[in-house]
């Protein structure tokens, strides 16, 4: 018996001489693909570091029309190209698939039953690459997918918010959504914008914050919303909630977006709703190249992670 | 010399078709037009049998699920240089199935990472619409749900599944991937001139995504078909099994809108 076996043999001396031949089956394991699913942290910081992206975080309660927005976003790219944007490719393109599972008529379903975001998953970045054909380059979209519970843990505590939605700071844009069926409702209105004012303290409060801070208070649903919009006062509610938005406009740069996202073109409401492929293409505009940075002096200690420093370059 | 061509497509998207006719067009020495002529043969099995039942315009069967066929073809050119193409045809399910486990079996590794180019089948009219729930009436939705079955995992667009594909192409391959998109079927879409035209109307995500990402692909477009016809159709079925020369069945159209019958072209 080999030396370097008998140490810790499991044969007795009698077994000397008997062959063991191990029934080891080893399957072709083959050649590992990129998962297609949303990315992590760490895998954002790799693209993030190779490429230009543009980090939108979108955040509100359940079911106040965030999967349904973000599904959307990469769904009209199957039709066609966004006016000069058009799709370049995808890291997560079967976490859009699967939400776009939801929403298509081969699913068996007669109506539409979002998945909901799990709420301890760390993957939580969907990414689009688009091209810009008028501006010939190429930029990455990082949708940053959290759940809606994750949202409700944040609103009004700082601690979390800085926990979860680390990356916020170095974000081109904030999107917080507002279900605009509940804007219709009574007894659920004063809750849904109640919770845009209070996450906006929160994160004025936190180290997220910055002075070019870009919110869009996204009102989802807004084709049911102009639908229902005779009823009661819903007028004079959305007339005040607009009012109380534009005294935040000292502390953010703030805009108020209704969006139909099932409409696709063909908007119920089109002289106040914003089409998926126009808001698209305002992100898209709206993006910096490098060269259009000036560098600003930035305090190194205060950002946690090489990425953060990284980033922020591109974002000053 | 031999010159690796890796042919990669769903289900139904006529990569068998095209190895029947690729195979009766070099075998039966039409062609003096051809780009390529047969050259010695040893053995031509899988492709006899291929060829059989196209050149009687019969359907042929779907390559099965595991079956892996290596074609080798050995071909002379113009000037009577010898090449050998070799054209591994798997089942279109093989690829489908990497897409979903994002595993590539090591053979389909080492066959595309050995390839010259890659031939990439495409068949539009195999491409369902994109429908969601909410394009559908309510009182339609309600009416019919009950005789819809889903079973197992999501459903992939087919569009997402050839993006998918491309993408893994250059996780394979380091360099620049040569790929020959082959739209086939292409006597549905007669009226068309150009293939990019035709991908981009019928499979935008796709055609996008290949049109902006050159830097990482060499991208030829043909349209091809190699049945000339359906053979669902028994009015279809019927002229083409007249034809004298079953070679009038191909058609053959090249980037420019250039037309012909000569499918060795794509071979180059």
């Amino acid at each position: 018996m080999p030396e370097e076996v008998a140490e810790n043999s499991i044969f007795e001396d009698d077994d000397k001489g008997i062959t063991v031949t191990p029934d080891i089956k080893v399957e072709n394991l083959g050649h590992q693909m990129p998962l297609g699913m949303e990315l992590n942290d760490e895998e954002l910081y790799e693209l993030a570091s190779r490429e230009k992206t543009y980090i939108v975080y979108v955040m509100g309660p359940i079911h106040s029309g965030k999967s349904t927005f973000e599904a959307m976003m990469y769904e009209q790219f199957l039709h066609s190209s966004v006016g000069e944007i058009m799709f370049s490719g995808s890291d997560t393109l079967l976490s859009f698939e699967r939400l776009l599972n939801s929403l298509r008529a081969n699913n068996g379903k007669s109506s539409v039953d979002m998945p909901r975001t799990n709420e301890k998953k760390e993957q939580a970045y969907l990414h689009l690459k688009l091209y810009d054909k008028k501006l010939n380059r190429k930029i990455n979209v990082i949708m940053a997918d959290k759940s809606g519970e994750t949202f409700e843990r944040c609103k009004s505590n700082v601690e979390v918010l800085q926990n979860e939605y680390h990356f916020l700071n170095v974000a081109e844009r904030v999107l917080i959504f507002v279900d605009g069926e509940k804007l219709c409702d009574f007894s659920e209105r004063i809750k849904a914008t109640q919770n845009v004012f209070m996450v906006l303290n929160t994160i004025k409060s936190s180290n997220q914050y910055h002075s070019k801070f870009k919110v869009d208070i996204v009102i989802s649903k807004n084709d049911y919303l102009c639908k229902n919009i005779d009823k009661g006062n819903t007028i004079e509610f959305l007339e005040d909630f607009k009012r109380r938005i534009d005294l935040q406009n000292d502390f953010f740069t703030i805009n108020l977006v209704k969006v139909e996202s099932l409409s696709r073109l063909n908007l119920k409401d089109p002289d106040n709703s914003i089409s998926l492929s126009e808001y698209l293409k305002s992100w898209v505009k709206e993006h910096k190249s490098p060269n259009d940075y000036k560098c600003l002096p930035f305090d190194v200690e205060s950002f946690r992670s090489e990425f953060d420093k990284y980033i922020s370059r591109w974002n000053i | 010399m031999s010159k690796n061509i890796y042919m990669i497509g769903t289900p139904g998207s006529g990569k068998s078709t095209f190895i029947a006719a690729l195979g009766y067009s070099l075998v039966n020495g039409y062609g003096i037009d051809l780009k390529y002529q047969i050259g010695n043969i040893t053995e031509l099995d899988y492709v006899s049998q291929l060829i059989d039942k196209w050149s009687m315009s019969e359907m042929l069967e779907r390559t099965k699920k595991n079956e892996k066929n290596k074609i080798y073809l050995p071909l002379l050119d113009s000037e009577g240089k010898s090449i050998e193409i070799i054209i591994p045809d798997q089942s279109g399910e093989a690829f489908r199935k990497m897409v979903t486990s994002r595993n590539v079996e090591n053979e389909i590794f080492d066959g595309i990472l050995e390839s010259e180019s890659v031939l990439l089948f495409v068949n539009p009219s195999k491409i369902k619409p994109h429908v969601l729930i909410t394009d559908i009436s309510e009182e339609l939705r309600n009416e019919h749900t009950e005789d819809i079955k889903v079973d197992g995992d999501f459903l992939i667009n087919e569009q997402a599944e050839y993006v998918e594909l491309l993408q893994f192409l250059t996780e394979i391959k380091e360099n620049k991937v040569k790929v020959k998109i082959i739209i086939s079927a292409w006597d549905v879409y007669n009226e068309y001139s150009y293939p990019s035209d035709l991908l981009k109307e019928k499979m935008p995500l796709m055609w996008q995504f290949i049109e902006t990402n050159k830097e990482k692909y060499e991208i030829t477009y043909w349209g091809v078909s190699a049945q000339g016809g359906s053979l669902e159709d028994d009015k279809q079925k019927k002229c083409l099994k007249q034809k004298i020369n079953p070679m009038e069945k191909i058609i053959v159209v090249g980037e420019n809108g250039e037309r012909s019958n000569d499918l060795t072209k794509i071979l180059e």
